[in-house]
C-alpha cells in the first residue's frame, strides 16, 4: 500500500497563501498548495481563516463603490510597501529572522491582515466624513476652495481651447468659401467682387 | 469677444488660493509625448505672464471624481486628461508684432519635434492662432494652442491626455459659450 508523501513542507506553503488567497500563484504552485492543502488539516485551518476573514470584512463594511482616489491612496500605499519589501529583499537586515521568530505567522497573520485592512479602509473613509478638510490624495492636501477654483481653471481653460477651436474653424471655412467658392463662381458667371448681389447683376 | 471674457475670468481666478497642496509634476508627466515643456521654448523671454494654470495628477483626479454625476461631460473628459496648463499674457501693442514673431517661432520649432500644425490661422487685423496636435497613429496625445488676439491678449496652452478637438468643442458649447454673449456689447 503507498503512502502519499508531500514534498512541500508547510513553511513553504504557508510563505505561498497569501499569494494564493489572492490568486497571484502560477498554475503549478497553485496545483502544489491545493494538493498540500488537500493533506494537512493545520494549512487548510490557515486558509479557511484567511477565506473567513474576507467573508467578514464583507459583511462588516457596506458594498459600495470604491472612489478612485481612494483607490489611489491604496496602490500608493502598497507600492510604497512594495517598494520596501524589495529594499529588505536585497538587503535583509541582521535582525530580519529575530523579528520574524517573534512573530508565529500562522496564528497572528489574520490578525495582522484584519488590522492593515481596518487602517487602509479608515484612514480614507475618516477623511471623506470629515468633508471639509484638506482632500485625500497620496501627496496632495487641498482645500474646498482650491479644488474648486482648480475645476474654475480648467473648465475656462478648454471653453478658451474650444473658442478659440471654433473661431479658427470659422475662418478655415470662411477662407475656403470664399477662395474656393464664391470667388470662382463669381469669375465665371461673370459676376463683380463688389457688393451687388448675383440677382442685382443679372440682367 | 467671447475670448476676452474667458481670459478675463480666468484672470479673474487668478487672484483666489493657488493650490498650495499640489505635488511637483511627476517624472511620468514630464515624458508625455503630450507634455510641452514650456521654459525651454523661451515663452520666458516673451514677458512675464499674467496667469499661469497647472493642473496635473492629484487634481484632476479628484477634478474628474468631483464633477461625476454633476457634469458627466466635463467629468468623463477630465478623466482621460493627464494636465491642463496654460499661460496667458497681456500684450502691450508695441510688441504685439514681437509676440507673434515669437509664437510663430514656437509652433515651427514644435512642428519639427513632432507636433502637426492642425490649424494656422493668421488675420489682417493682427490675430494670430495656431492649434497643433501630438499624435500617435490616430490617437492624440496631446494639444497645444497659441493665440495672439486684437485685444492684446496672448496665450499658450497644452492638454496632455487623449482627447480630441471635437470633445474639447462640445465641452466649450456646454460650458454654454453664448451665454457670455451679453458681455460682448456693454450698454
Amino acid at each position: 500500500m503507498s503512502r502519499w508523501v508531500d514534498p512541500v513542507s508547510c513553511a513553504a506553503v504557508d510563505a505561498q497563501l497569501d499569494a494564493y488567497f489572492d490568486g497571484e500563484l502560477s498554475e503549478l504552485d497553485r496545483a502544489r498548495v491545493e494538493r498540500h492543502v488537500a493533506h494537512c488539516a493545520t494549512c487548510a485551518e490557515t486558509l479557511v481563516a484567511f477565506e473567513q476573514l474576507g467573508d467578514d470584512l464583507r459583511a462588516a463594511y457596506p458594498w459600495e463603490v470604491c472612489p478612485p482616489r481612494v483607490s489611489a491612496a491604496v496602490l500608493e500605499l502598497a507600492r510604497q510597501e512594495s517598494r520596501e519589501t524589495a529594499t529588505r529583499l536585497v538587503a535583509p537586515p541582521r535582525w530580519a529572522n529575530f523579528f520574524a521568530g517573534l512573530v508565529p505567522a500562522p496564528a497572528w497573520r489574520p490578525i495582522l491582515v484584519a488590522a492593515a485592512a481596518a487602517l487602509v479602509l479608515a484612514v480614507p473613509l475618516w477623511r471623506t466624513l470629515r468633508g471639509t478638510g484638506p482632500a485625500d490624495e497620496p501627496g496632495a492636501e487641498f482645500t474646498a476652495a482650491e479644488l474648486a477654483q482648480a475645476e474654475q481653471e480648467a473648465r475656462l481653460v478648454l471653453a478658451l481651447v474650444a473658442s478659440i477651436g471654433e473661431n479658427a474653424g470659422a475662418r478655415v471655412r470662411e477662407e475656403i468659401l470664399t477662395n474656393r467658392i464664391v470667388e470662382p463662381t463669381r469669375r465665371a458667371f461673370g459676376f463683380g467682387s463688389g457688393s451687388a448681389t448675383a440677382t442685382e447683376q443679372r440682367p | 469677444m467671447t475670448r476676452l471674457v474667458l481670459l478675463s475670468l480666468l484672470l479673474g481666478l487668478a487672484l483666489g488660493a493657488p493650490l498650495r497642496g499640489q505635488p511637483p509634476p511627476p517624472a511620468d508627466l514630464l515624458k508625455e509625448p503630450g507634455y510641452l515643456d514650456f521654459d525651454p521654448l523661451g515663452l520666458g523671454k516673451l514677458g512675464d505672464s499674467r496667469l499661469v494654470v497647472n493642473l496635473y495628477g492629484p487634481t484632476m483626479r479628484m477634478m474628474a471624481e468631483l464633477a461625476r454625476g454633476k457634469d458627466e461631460s466635463f467629468s468623463s473628459l477630465v478623466a482621460k486628461l493627464k494636465a491642463i496648463r496654460a499661460r496667458l499674457w497681456q500684450v502691450p501693442p508695441a510688441e504685439a508684432d514681437a509676440f507673434r514673431r515669437g509664437l510663430t517661432d514656437i509652433a515651427r520649432r514644435l512642428e519639427r519635434q513632432g507636433w502637426q500644425t492642425a490649424v494656422e490661422v493668421r488675420s489682417e487685423s493682427g490675430e494670430l492662432s495656431f492649434i497643433q496636435i501630438r499624435t500617435d497613429g490616430e490617437q492624440i496625445l496631446g494639444l497645444a494652442v497659441f493665440f495672439v488676439d486684437t485685444d492684446g491678449q496672448a496665450g499658450a496652452i497644452n492638454i496632455v491626455g487623449s482627447v480630441t478637438p471635437e470633445e474639447i468643442g462640445r465641452l466649450g458649447r456646454s460650458f454654454n459659450l453664448e451665454s457670455l454673449e451679453r458681455f460682448e456689447k456693454p450698454k
